[in-house]
């Protein structure tokens, strides 16, 4: 094969495609087509539109003339106006010797042309008027009456011949082009495409177009640009086949229920030819009853093809549509609003307020009761905001349910603090006070020991106890005390707090003795169990910042005694503090003596009552001249061997402190490490403090 | 194989020899031109236009014997559109007799012997030759020759076509010429169109055919122009006779009543638009002798122009008691009109309750063209008195409306062929004001002018003579608009804790101070503002009655309320507001303003845009102006 030999043609199919595509502008010929002129006319006037490839004219563009034939143009190159237009002028050159003559005028722009064909008559040479082409109107006739529909085209033809009689005997005159011209604006007749022009036989068929509004107007037949003018005749517009509803305004629209719309619906009622048809009787309604009602509505359209209708807005909330049909329903259009809510009340359900350990879901969803003028509601979306890191779920829109509630989930963020989050829904609004809170410190049931023996256990109303667990007293080295040296404790020591609950509604913040961070394993607090603390169980809540946490079914015990011991002894053994009579502190160097009267420091021993019968309360010292005492008895165990104490009294000046005074039996064993106990009698059982010990000699 | 170069000299030389045979025989040959053909203007309007006449001119032959039958001819003619001459029955199915003509040696009032047969009705007329060829005719008379005929009536053979049977043609011989004339041919036309610019006219061609060719050799072209159509006609409205602007419909206000005295709304205008368009019916009419008729059977007549009327040749006064086969009688014999040139003006869409007149009579050239009101438009002329009372003095009659539509028709009596006619005249409307009644009614009412009468029977008809295609279009003539105040509320506010009290007085009603007639009617809010902008209407306001509102009512809807304008077009007269502003409960300010009148120029009327400045004093026959 001789691939050689195809590829000129190759290039020039793509030459030619790529100049058609380069080619897309167009030149339409406005006037000039078809003109019939008589040799004495004067000048006609030829108008070219310039288009680009969107469609849209080209101004300034250069469109340059060519002639092929007789005549003459006035010049050879014309500019295109604003609109897009150029014109020339064209004049045609006397014709003896023969019928006619067709002249070609081509007007080229943007690399594309489009041709006009002119025809010239011949003339008589000794007449100049008697010019040799005529025209017979064929028909219609005087009184014809043509009718259609708007955008319709008629099947009866206006029908001429162009024929030209001279020289050279009888010849058709093709390419003249007719033209139907009406006298009423708006109401339109034409040739139906090219069946305006005529025939190689000067047959003219030209089928008319109806258009514009329903009237009857008279036309008149056009011939060559006006070389012959026929009529004027008859014809009659009706209403056309209705092809489209184009909405022209109103749509759109949003109002409250029971609003009218301020702006009224409005379209045209439209031929296939987008012409406005009169009379069309129309049908508004909406398409779900009852959503709407429809007032002042056009039951036909007018001169223009225009209908209107006011709305009215039921109580539907939300998108509705009014449907605009002609009578038949076969065309129809839908103008669609947005019935806007109306909230008559939005309140807080559930969820205000909470708080949340940072990172976690709130534990209860925030709640929220939409009340509208409709009742409750489904369906209506509900805004949440929160600040930023807060993180509501459904980017923050809650749907209603039937009972007009929506709920929404919210998860704290990284950073502890209070939160608003707003809920909003038809310009009202409710606020949801949240805190987010760091962890709360690592206790349990388990962290829990008596204050001053540190056995486990230990809560007992008025004990001193201690609450042992990770994350109490982080960042801290050492203890901090929660006293002023005198006065009654702090509830509130290095941002801890315990508060207990009880039964009964109890709620009673813990005096704080200390926190202190020991060391790994070493985080406490020590404190005083409130003194009201009901017997039975109870939950503990420690706060330490915005952290905390609960210990729920803590038991609490009537006594849970405890001695205090020091390791103050020289030989740094932990023995029970014990003071002398004389104020000095047994040690060792110092130890109790036979007989010798000593006071224990005891803790745990229940609600001190005072012999008047007053109830010690949380962070109260004894009473002054009224001494206080544990309600059970109390026993003191000395080398094994029970004494029964002189004196328990209630410390005046320590908190949750009881002082036991006994006297170490004579026959009591001596030595460094002698055992010390104190028990509390309940139900015949003695309750045991831990086993303690002090040196005797 | 022939040598044609040396055939060319023989063949010169026959060809000279049978030119010279010709030649030689000319003076015994007969021989006929078409000459004289007369191309007459004719009204593009027109179905029943007069041509020119068509002339045969036969020279030579050899004259018939004394004695002898002279051989006959059938003649037809061909126009280029309809045929329309009249035809003389009662029926239009071809043949049918027509009142075209064949004239021969043109003979003179009193020598127009007519031929009362034809093929159609049952034989020719016959002639005996007189040996001279010399033009004898006559009805009676000892020689054959003088009993031949010379008036032949034609017969309607095709749309297009007349055809004379058996014409007898005597060759003149050397006694002179023979002139055949075809006369009282019209034609259709308003068929041929007209040329765009009517500056160059469409021809009308006449074309002679003779059978058998020989006793009638028609030499030359046997086609002629025989008329030039070119409009007639110049239809216009116009203010005042005098005027030559464009016209401006007027806008007559409902409430205003108009009487006799008032001037007239328009001026219709007929023009000519050559000369002799506009024709007295025949050479007999005129104003004071409308019916008057009288023969046009001088031939001179038609060649020097004088007749100029709608009636062709006349054949009523035959020489010899002859009789053509069917003469008709009266405006509709032979060649006569049934009436003169007239002109028309239908007006349509005319408002219920409206009284139209128009003039009777228009002259121009002082007096020698003239058109009086006729009492139809299809019967014989019948001039219409004047109505009582009507405008200018008795010079106007009032038309009869029904539907809406009325029709006025005059009929040129005097006309003169040597000047351009103008005829103006006027319209009047005159109604009593009702505007709570709604009369009369809103509209625009039109007028379409042509000549008369129109009709569509575009070929060959028993009458009338002359008709016309209507080729008029609608003009806008008056247009009755509704009174209307126009107040404009400049401050109107319902926002910010604000409320505006509006109430618009119709105080049409004043009887026993001005006696006012009262009118009633609604008004049409219009609203300007940021948050709002539209229209709202109000309930119907009666005479004497208030209509009040507030505009946070009316703008119940509007969101945040409203503030801005506002102007009220109230549909009567005497329309007074009042506006009053205030905080809710006017605990703490309040004011009260009246409303602005806008001057009234008319709504819906070119010359109803709003005046740029108040002090403009002269609107279109509004009520009070109190808003400077």
């Amino acid at each position: 094969m001789q691939f050689r030999n195809k590829l000129p043609l190759v290039l020039l199919l793509i030459t030619l495609t790529m100049a058609g595509l380069a080619n897309a502008q167009t030149v339409t010929v406005i006037a000039g087509d078809g003109l019939l002129v008589r040799p004495t006319q004067a000048s006609t006037t030829l108008t070219v539109l310039v288009r680009n490839a969107q469609g849209q004219p080209v101004p300034g563009a250069a469109v340059n003339w060519a002639l092929s034939g007789q005549g003459a143009l006035a010049s050879t190159q014309s500019t295109t106006d604003s609109t897009g237009q150029a014109s020339n002028q064209y004049t045609a050159q006397i014709l003896f010797g023969g019928n006619f003559a067709t002249s070609v005028v081509t007007a080229s722009a943007l690399g594309v042309s489009a041709n006009m064909n002119i025809i010239t008559s011949g003339a008589d040479q000794s007449n100049i008027d008697n010019t040799f082409v005529s025209v017979q109107l064929i028909a219609p006739a005087l009184g014809d009456l043509t009718s259609g529909a708007a955008g319709s085209t008629s099947t009866t033809a206006v029908r001429a011949q162009i024929f030209a009689v001279g020289p050279t005997g009888f010849q058709g005159v093709p390419n003249v082009l007719i033209r139907l011209v009406s006298d009423t604006t708006g109401t339109t007749i034409s040739c139906s495409g090219n069946t305006g022009y005529s025939d190689f036989n000067g047959n003219v068929n030209c089928l008319p177009v109806f258009g514009g509004q329903p009237s009857s107007a008279r036309y008149t037949v056009e011939v060559g640009g006006g070389y012959r003018i026929f009529g004027p005749f008859n014809f009659t517009v009706t209403a056309g086949q209705v092809a489209a509803f184009r909405i022209t305004g109103g749509n759109n629209q949003s109002g409250n229920p029971g609003a009218i719309l301020p702006v009224s619906l409005q379209a045209r009622v439209e031929d296939a030819a987008g012409g406005g048809l009169a009379n069309i009787p129309v049908v508004w309604e909406p398409v779900v009853p009852g959503t709407a009602t429809i007032t002042n509505a056009s039951n036909v359209s007018d001169a223009n093809g225009n209908v209107s209708a006011n709305v009215t807005l039921g109580t539907a909330v939300g998108a509705i549509q009014v449907r605009l049909r002609t009578q038949t329903g076969t065309v129809q259009t839908l103008f669609t609003f947005q019935v806007n809510l109306t909230v008559t009340g939005f309140t807080k359900v559930a969820g205000d307020p909470q708080e949340a350990i940072t990172n976690t879901a709130f534990a209860q969803p925030l709640v929220v009761q939409v009340t509208t003028a409709q009742g409750p509601t489904a369906g209506l979306q509900v805004q949440f905001t929160a600040p930023a890191g807060v993180t509501l779920a459904s980017n923050g829109v809650a749907t209603t349910n039937a009972q007009g509630q929506a709920s929404m989930t919210v998860t704290a963020g990284n950073n502890p603090g209070p939160v608003t989050v707003t809920a909003a829904i038809g310009g009202l609004a409710v606020s949801f006070n949240l805190s987010i809170r760091l962890p709360g410190p690592q206790i349990n049931l388990n962290s829990f020991f008596n204050g001053a023996g540190g056995q486990p256990g230990g809560v007992s109303p008025a004990a001193i106890l201690a609450i042992y667990g990770n994350g109490i007293a982080t960042g801290l080295q050492g203890c901090v005390t929660g006293n002023q040296i005198v006065g009654p404790l702090s509830i509130l020591v290095s941002n801890v707090s315990v508060l207990f609950t009880g039964a009964g509604g109890f709620q009673g913040y813990a005096p704080i003795y200390a926190v202190c961070n020991l060391g790994p394993a070493q985080q406490y607090v020590v404190v005083q169990v409130p003194a009201e603390l009901p017997i039975g169980v109870t939950s503990v809540t420690m706060r330490v910042g915005t952290g905390q946490t609960v210990v729920d079914n803590v038991p609490v015990t009537l006594v849970s005694p405890g001695v205090f011991e020091t390791t103050v002894y020289s030989d740094l053994q932990k023995r029970a503090v014990l003071l002398k009579e004389d104020g000095s502190y047994v040690s060792l160097e110092n130890p109790a003596r036979r007989g010798e009267t000593v006071r224990a420091f005891v803790t745990g021993l229940g609600r001190p009552r005072s012999k008047n019968g007053f109830l010690i309360g949380t962070n109260q010292g004894g009473i002054l001249g009224d001494d206080a005492s544990p309600q059970p008895s109390i026993v003191v165990g000395v080398n094994n061997g029970g004494v029964t104490p002189t004196s328990v009294v209630y410390a005046q000046d320590l908190i949750g402190v009881y002082i036991v005074t006994f006297v170490v039996p004579a026959d009591s064993a001596t030595g460094p490490n002698v055992n010390f106990v104190v028990a509390a009698s309940l139900n015949e059982n003695l309750i045991f403090s831990n086993p303690s010990r002090f040196p005797v000699q | 194989m022939v040598d044609f170069r040396r055939m060319i000299p023989v063949l010169a030389v026959i060809a000279f020899l049978l030119g010279s045979a010709v030649t030689a025989s000319a003076q015994q040959t007969l021989s006929c031109v078409t000459n004289g053909a007369v191309n007459t203007p004719m009204r593009a309007e027109g179905l029943t236009e007069q041509t020119g006449d068509f002339l045969i001119t036969c020279t030579g032959g050899t004259a018939i014997a004394y004695g002898a039958p002279v051989p006959t001819v059938n003649i037809q003619v061909f126009l280029n559109t309809a045929v329309t001459s009249r035809l003389m029955s009662s029926s239009s199915t071809l043949p049918q007799l027509s009142e075209a003509l064949l004239l021969l040696d043109e003979p003179a009032p009193g020598a127009q012997y007519g031929c009362p047969n034809s093929n159609l009705t049952g034989g020719t007329c016959p002639a005996f030759g007189n040996g001279a060829g010399a033009p004898i005719y006559g009805a009676s008379g000892l020689l054959l020759a003088s009993n031949n005929r010379n008036v032949f009536q034609g017969i309607q053979t095709a749309s297009n076509s007349i055809t004379w049977l058996g014409i007898p043609i005597d060759p003149p011989g050397t006694s002179g010429t023979r002139i055949i004339r075809l006369t009282n041919l019209r034609g259709n036309a308003n068929q041929l169109g007209v040329s765009g610019t009517n500056v160059t006219p469409v021809s009308v061609f006449a074309t002679v055919t003779a059978t058998p060719f020989n006793f009638l050799p028609v030499s030359g072209l046997a086609t002629q122009s025989v008329g030039s159509v070119q409009r007639g006609l110049q239809f216009g409205v116009f203010s005042s006779t005098s005027s030559t602007s464009a016209f401006s419909p007027g806008s007559l206000q409902q409430c205003v009543s108009r009487g006799a005295s008032d001037g007239s709304v328009a001026v219709l205008r007929y023009s000519e638009l050559f000369a002799t368009s506009f024709k007295r019916r025949n050479i007999a009419t005129t104003s004071a002798l409308p019916l008057a008729s009288a023969e046009q059977n001088s031939l001179a007549g038609f060649l020097a122009g004088t007749y100029n009327t709608e009636t062709g040749f006349t054949t009523g006064a035959l020489a010899g008691g002859t009789t053509l086969p069917s003469m008709g009688s009266g405006f509709q014999a032979i060649g006569q009109a049934d009436f003169g040139t007239r002109l028309k003006a239908v007006f349509n869409n005319v408002p219920n309750g409206v009284n139209l007149f128009v003039d009777r009579t228009a002259t121009a050239n002082g007096g020698a063209d003239r058109a009086d009101l006729t009492a139809s438009e299809t019967g014989g002329f019948v001039g219409v008195a004047a109505t009582s009372g009507s405008p200018a003095s008795g010079a106007s009659t009032q038309l009869t409306v029904t539907n809406g539509s009325a029709t006025a028709v005059w009929e040129v009596l005097d006309s003169q062929a040597t000047s351009f006619a103008v005829l103006n005249f006027r319209v009047w409307a005159t109604f009593t004001a009702s505007p709570g009644t709604n009369s009369p009614a809103l509209g625009v009412a039109t007028v379409n002018g042509s000549y008369a009468p129109t009709s569509t029977v575009t070929t060959a008809s028993p009458g009338p003579i002359p008709r016309f295609a209507d080729t008029s279009s609608a003009t806008n003539v008056f247009t009755i608009v509704p009174c209307v105040t126009t107040l404009l509320f400049p401050y109107v506010t319902s926002a910010f804790g604000f409320d505006t009290g509006l109430a618009i007085s119709n105080t049409s009603l004043d009887s026993g101070v001005f006696n006012t007639s009262p009118q009633s009617g609604s008004c049409t809010l219009n609203w300007y503002g940021a948050s709002f902008t539209g229209v709202t209407p109000t309930a119907v306001v009666n005479a004497g009655t208030t209509f009040t509102t507030l505009a946070s009512t009316t703008l119940s809807n509007v969101t945040g309320g409203f503030t801005g304008y506002m102007i009220a077009q109230c549909r009567f007269q005497y329309a007074h507001g009042f506006a009053f502003v205030s905080d809710l409960g006017a605990r703490n300010l309040a004011m009260g303003y009246l409303a602005l009148i806008i001057p009234d120029y008319g709504l819906g009327t070119a010359a109803g845009a709003r005046p740029a400045s108040s002090l403009d004093k002269s609107p279109l026959g509004a009520g009070e102006q109190l808003g400077y």
